[in-house]
């Protein structure tokens, strides 16, 4: 059994190998499990079953008269609903689109995929504030750069119509960061535009990390080609 | 004009580009360099180094904020971004052999004719429970917030979407034009992704891919300080701003926006090509 501490929230998408069976117990004090949204309402003292069949779905039993919904991979869930006098299953069938809360601490039987799931949006998470800072950055060395560049150079005319081809500045990162030093302007907007370029390469290396985490292999073998493009682009530009 | 005016002027021009870009996934550089090129007289040298900075800052400002908000979806960039870099590839070694005036009119007829597909209004929640095994192996399928809570959504046809990503890799690499155009192209009409699931996914991409570009743009000089800083400057408060506005935007709308760059796309490039431009 794995417990969930807090992540069970909203927004995950379950899914499942194919021969497992998830049993939600859901705690009766949990009354933000039910969806408004769900077409399980709360049945009172009516127990019930919900089954989803997998492949089409997930599948969830609940024990108790809570509602639960889940969707993601399904577009179809099942649900017997057991009458307490005859006590004979009905099955009806309904589409569930919305995937809502679960209780705080609801267990989930021998399923790691949920975790991974979690980590799926924290990796999302994560490099979000990668590219936003990796991005922030660069633009403020630019910013930095640009405002002593304006200074100086900002009352003379602009002619961009003529192509200098120079790229020795460029031509290795030392030559940079002398600029930089020396305060000059160019050297610093390129700094900011290095660091520019590098994101994306820095986001696409810490996604390979991830899932190298997550023991994805499939995911590791995808972003690790993408990676190497990548290199390979960028020194081949040079060689 | 001096510096000082020339770089408000190009900032300006660069934060619109970044908000278009940012709200269709296209990247920017369809605004960018027939502003460079044909209002301010840029080398087109100049134009490409400048629109592949606006590309990457467009990526990865508005790319952060859809991720944050839950609309990208990571595993299908990460899957379409192979295809992407293969496309490249073979873009780069078929380059000797192919006429670009030929295909620059056969893609100008493509891109007019997607135009006319995206404007089509489609159902953005179709009911449908074949999925491709290879969806479910690389676990593509996702959910986006909407008004309503999260929609979930199923992706169709990986296959398809791939080679038209290689695809779309290779016409980027030869002629130039942004590839953001074919992402979502590809995730919309092959893998019928919610669209604006599709816009924010290429949004991610696009960084990357210009990211591959950025090497030779360098080495070969085409990336210039001075033009780059009010570019990059303007076009990052500009992709923020798209962000926002897209998540309360109505589909359909943007739809019709995508359209019409689409189609402004494929008239420049028609243009270009007649009049022998680079």
């Amino acid at each position: 059994m794995h417990q969930l501490d807090s992540d069970c929230r909203r927004g995950f998408d379950v899914a499942l190998p194919e021969s497992k069976v998830i049993a939600l117990p859901l705690k009766q004090e949990a009354p933000e499990c039910v969806s408004d949204r769900t077409v399980l309402a709360k049945l009172g003292s009516l127990k019930f079953s919900i089954s989803v069949s997998l492949r089409k779905g997930v599948s969830v039993s609940v024990s108790d008269s809570q509602a639960l919904a889940i969707s993601g991979a399904s577009a179809l869930v099942r649900f017997a609903k057991q009458d307490a006098v005859a006590s004979k299953e009905v099955e009806v069938e309904n589409h569930v689109n919305a995937i809502d809360k679960l209780p705080n601490d609801c267990t989930v039987a021998g399923e790691e995929n949920l975790t991974e799931l979690l980590s799926d949006r924290q990796l999302e998470q994560f490099i979000s504030h990668l590219l936003k800072y990796g991005v922030f950055l660069a633009s403020a060395i630019v910013l930095v750069g640009g405002i002593l560049y304006l200074i100086r150079y900002g009352a003379e005319p602009a002619n961009y119509q003529f192509f200098r081809g120079e790229s020795s500045v460029f031509s290795s990162p030392k030559d940079v960061m002398t600029a930089v030093l020396s305060g000059q302007c160019y050297g610093i907007i390129q700094l900011g535009l290095l660091i520019l370029v590098a994101t994306p390469i820095a986001r696409v290396a810490f996604s390979m990390l991830a899932f190298l985490r997550q023991r994805d292999f499939t995911y590791v073998m995808l972003t690790l080609f993408v990676l190497s493009g990548l290199i390979y682009s960028l020194v081949g530009a040079y060689v | 004009m001096n510096i000082l005016e020339f770089s408000l002027l190009v900032w300006l021009g660069s934060f619109l580009a970044g908000f278009l870009g940012s709200l269709t996934g296209l990247g920017g550089g369809v605004v960018i360099v027939p502003l460079l090129t044909s209002v301010f007289g840029v080398d087109i040298r100049y134009a490409i180094g400048a629109s592949l900075v606006s590309v990457i800052a467009t990526s990865c400002g508005a790319a952060s904020a859809y991720l944050k908000e839950g609309y990208t979806n990571l595993r299908i960039g990460m899957f379409l971004e192979v295809a992407t870099i293969i496309g490249a590839l073979v873009g780069a070694l078929i380059a000797a052999f192919v006429s670009v005036k030929a295909l620059t009119v056969v893609l100008a007829i493509v891109l007019l004719y997607s135009a006319y597909l995206s404007w089509k209004p489609r159902p953005e929640h179709p009911n449908s429970e074949q999925s491709d095994p290879l969806v479910t192996h690389l676990r593509l399928n996702g959910a986006y917030p909407t008004p309503d809570g999260l929609m979930s959504y199923q992706v169709h046809s990986a296959p398809a979407g791939f080679g038209l990503m290689v695809l779309a890799g290779v016409l980027s690499g030869l002629l130039g034009i942004g590839s953001g155009g074919f992402k979502v192209l590809a995730m919309d009409q092959a893998m019928r992704i919610p669209f604006k699931v599709s816009t924010t996914t290429s949004n991610f991409m696009i960084g990357v891919t210009a990211a591959a570009s950025a090497g030779v743009y360098f080495a070969r000089g085409y990336i210039e300080p001075g033009l780059s800083m009010p570019v990059m400057l303007g076009v990052l408060p500009g992709a923020l701003l798209g962000a926002k506005v897209l998540v309360g935007a109505n589909t359909q709308i943007l739809r019709i926006i995508f359209s019409l760059v689409l189609v402004v796309m494929a008239l420049k490039m028609v243009y270009n090509s007649l009049i022998g431009g680079v």
